[in-house]
């Protein structure tokens, strides 16, 4: 093994494809972190980010196949040359799906998963397990099973039980992605807690904000350019529905809901009504009861006291299946869903099953952008692609109500314009958008009313920039603050 | 009055397995009436007596039928042969005998979390590639179900009728739902072989059950194996 230069991680001319493909994913990448610096590589999906990551982590060409050219140096050693088990002790990585990572039961038990791996002695052990608790404030979970544990904590017990096996630089791909604000901000203490801790910190992100005070340089991956077949043609919108003047499509009156053998309510009280042709951007922390509640309107969920109405209709005496000739759900994750084998037939799988005609799905494949590929298997498509294909096949059912679950979530900017025009589309023909989102700016952008969750009760209702724009409020109710600039240094690759 | 007594998992395999013993090897009615009100009461005061309570009403009519159909129609028994005619005495022994069994396992169930089960095994030295499967297993349990209601909620929100047509139809219509788990399922694993590594995994590591038997466990231990063996001797043998 080679053994070059001092305490940094190094890389050198790497450039990275995959095998039986004609691009390179990138090429001729030069950069260093030193122990106790942060790093954060940021670019749209695809460029390239997870490619790097597992890179300097050595998972390629260990356990991918991939042609590598140039050299990733970790204290002097290549860690492209190396075994992966040997690499982990140098260089770890919290992948993007932390939650395959956790392997105990409980906190404490995950902690010392590796350790014993590693074969060590019992109080060593004890030792490192007790500092790991501490230094990541998990000490009051320690006994905590893991699926007891929200996104934010599981993340951190991802993060501490690689740190735990002292590795000197840490990979993080899309830290926040499925954090809301206050997740962000622990997670920006975690790795400042690193960083004194003098450990290098490589975060793949998409976007920066609430890590900018901790991240000490940025490069920037520019990535591919988009094709022309998958760029989505909107129609402009025209004649956007006065919602002041229309009827309300969902009232909700003083509507309550627990999980059955729970004591707890997740919903308490609510009352809103949602007018049609508005655009309600739902926000709130994680645990708020978001979407508990845009369960309530799809008929997913049936309220415990109370009753949900949409266009006249009591949502205890439909199904969703029924339902879903009204409203449209977008989910999260498209992965979770995608059944058919091809474009076409996923986009008309809704259309299908209440009997619709197949021509709103061939619109909206149109409009965005993927009709040239209505043939292809939907696994060859990028997530964007995906995201759109969803938005597709839940507007191919000529809904008259729309949902998005976290549209935003480890988008590029692309896709966001293409989501930002449909929705503005979707307005101009009067139909009624509810977005449930952490995204701020995003809020601001598309909304004309902001609804915010906490607790399971309305916090907040107006609109998006009378609460966005007022920073106790913000603070108060756990939102991320609306910041487009980020002061940071862009390192042109 | 609920009493916590944090009795080691090892003490806890050993109990409910001392208990079904026992179970089977006693036939006076009065001594497995003595012990099933023991283990009632030993369980009704534990933390978990709501969820013992709840069990106890579904046994109730399965008790019932069983002490009637002893008591009332033993002649028919495929097993045993007991005499002739109404026979309450061996009705009632039998009852208790099914209550006993069921009351053990369900306070098994109740009072043993996955990881104790776990660590026992590991301290029985059951092999460490079972026991790891095992609790991997339990572990992405919730996973799996995780993502079938995902699956599932978001295929009813595209208008998938599950619960409609006749049985053939029904089990058709889960297809959509089977197929995203299964590659779901397969990705997973890829993932988790990976993240594994990551981890250093090692079927070689050293394991370390952070806890040691303590006095009281020791006792409870001595008792069952005390019990056990005058049972066996007193029923089987016929010495004591």
């Amino acid at each position: 093994m080679e053994a070059i230069g001092g305490e940094e991680l190094r890389v050198e001319n790497l450039g990275c494809r995959y095998e039986r493909r004609k691009d390179w994913i990138f090429r001729d990448l030069n950069f260093s972190v030193k122990p106790g610096d942060a790093v954060a590589v940021v670019g749209p999906s695809g460029s390239g980010k997870t490619t790097l990551a597992y890179c300097l982590t050595g998972i390629i060409p260990n356990r991918i196949k991939a042609e590598v050219e140039g050299r990733v140096l970790v204290d002097g050693k290549n860690v492209l040359t190396s075994r992966l088990r040997d690499n982990v002790k140098l260089v770890n990585i919290v992948l993007q799906n932390y939650e395959m990572q956790i392997f105990g039961l409980t906190v404490e038990e995950d902690l010392a998963f590796s350790l014993e791996n590693l074969g060590l002695e019992e109080h060593e052990i004890e030792a490192r397990v007790k500092w790991a608790l501490e230094k990541f404030r998990l000490s009051s979970y320690r006994s905590y099973y893991v699926h007891e544990l929200s996104g934010g904590l599981k993340q951190r017990l991802a993060i501490a039980s690689s740190i735990i096996m002292a590795p000197k630089y840490l990979v993080m791909d899309e830290p926040t992605a499925n954090l809301d604000w206050n997740g962000i901000v622990e997670l920006s203490k975690t790795i400042n807690a690193l960083k004194m801790d003098g450990r290098g910190i490589i975060i793949m992100t998409r976007r920066l904000k609430g890590l900018e005070n901790v991240i000490d340089r940025v490069i920037s991956l520019n990535g591919r350019k988009v094709s022309a077949r998958t760029a989505a043609k909107l129609p402009e919108p025209e004649n956007i529905v006065d919602p002041g003047r229309s009827e309300p499509v969902i009232t909700f009156e003083d509507v309550w809901f627990r999980y059955s053998g729970e004591r707890n309510y997740v919903l308490r009280g609510i009352n809103l009504k949602i007018l049609k042709g508005q655009c309600v951007a739902l926000m709130g922390p994680n645990g708020s009861g978001k979407t508990t509640l845009i369960k309530h309107v799809n008929g997913l969920l049936k309220p415990v006291k109370g009753k949900v109405t949409i266009l006249g209709k009591d949502t205890k005496e439909y199904s969703a299946a029924q339902l879903s000739r009204y409203v449209g759900m977008v989910f999260q994750d498209p992965d979770k869903h995608i059944t058919c084998e091809t474009v076409w037939e996923e986009a008309t799988f809704g259309a299908r099953n209440i009997g619709v005609s197949e021509n709103y799905a061939e619109e909206a494949l149109k409009a965005l952008g993927l009709i040239g590929r209505k043939d292809d298997p939907p696994y060859l498509l990028s997530m964007g692609e995906k995201i759109r294909l969803s938005m597709a096949g839940a507007i191919g059912m000529n809904p008259e109500i729309l949902i998005l679950d976290e549209p935003t979530t480890g988008q590029d900017e692309e896709t966001l314009m293409t989501i930002s025009s449909m929705i503005n589309y979707l307005r101009s023909v009067g139909k009624t958008i509810i977005i449930v989102t952490h995204d701020s700016d995003f809020a601001l952008s598309v909304s004309d009313r902001l609804v915010v969750m906490k607790d399971g009760a309305i916090a907040a209702d107006g609109a998006p920039k009378e609460i966005l724009l007022n920073w106790p409020i913000v603070e108060e109710l756990g939102l991320e603050p609306p910041i487009d600039i980020l002061q940071v240094v862009e390192v042109e690759l | 009055m609920i009493i916590k007594l944090n009795v080691d998992p090892r003490t806890k395999i050993i109990v409910f397995s001392s208990v079904i013993a026992l179970a089977f090897m006693i036939r006076d009615l009065l001594v497995i009436a003595t012990l099933a009100v023991v283990t009632l009461l030993t369980l009704i005061l534990s933390s978990r007596r709501g969820f013992i309570i709840r069990g106890l009403r579904g046994m109730i009519p399965l008790l019932v039928v069983a002490f009637l159909l002893w008591s009332f129609m033993h002649e028919w028994s495929l097993f045993q042969r007991y005499g002739s005619g109404i026979n309450l005495q061996l009705g009632a022994f039998m009852s208790l005998r099914l209550f006993l069994i069921l009351l053990s396992s369900l306070g098994f169930v109740a009072t043993m979390g996955m990881r104790d089960l776990i660590n026992a095994l590991n301290s029985f030295k059951f092999p460490y590639k079972a026991v790891f499967v095992l609790g991997l297993t339990m572990r992405h349990l919730h996973t799996i179900a995780e993502d079938y209601r995902a699956i599932k909620e978001a295929q009813s929100s595209r208008g998938l009728e599950l619960d409609k047509g006749l049985l053939f139809r029904r089990i058709r219509n889960y297809v959509p739902i089977l197929i995203p788990l299964f590659i779901r399922s397969i990705e997973n694993a890829e993932k988790l072989s990976l993240a594994m590594e990551l981890r250093a995994f090692s079927l070689n590591r050293r394991r370390y059950l952070r806890r040691k038997l303590r006095a009281f466990d020791i006792a409870v231990i001595s008792g069952c194996a005390v019990a056990v063996v005058l049972a066996a001797l007193h029923y089987w043998i016929g010495v004591i």
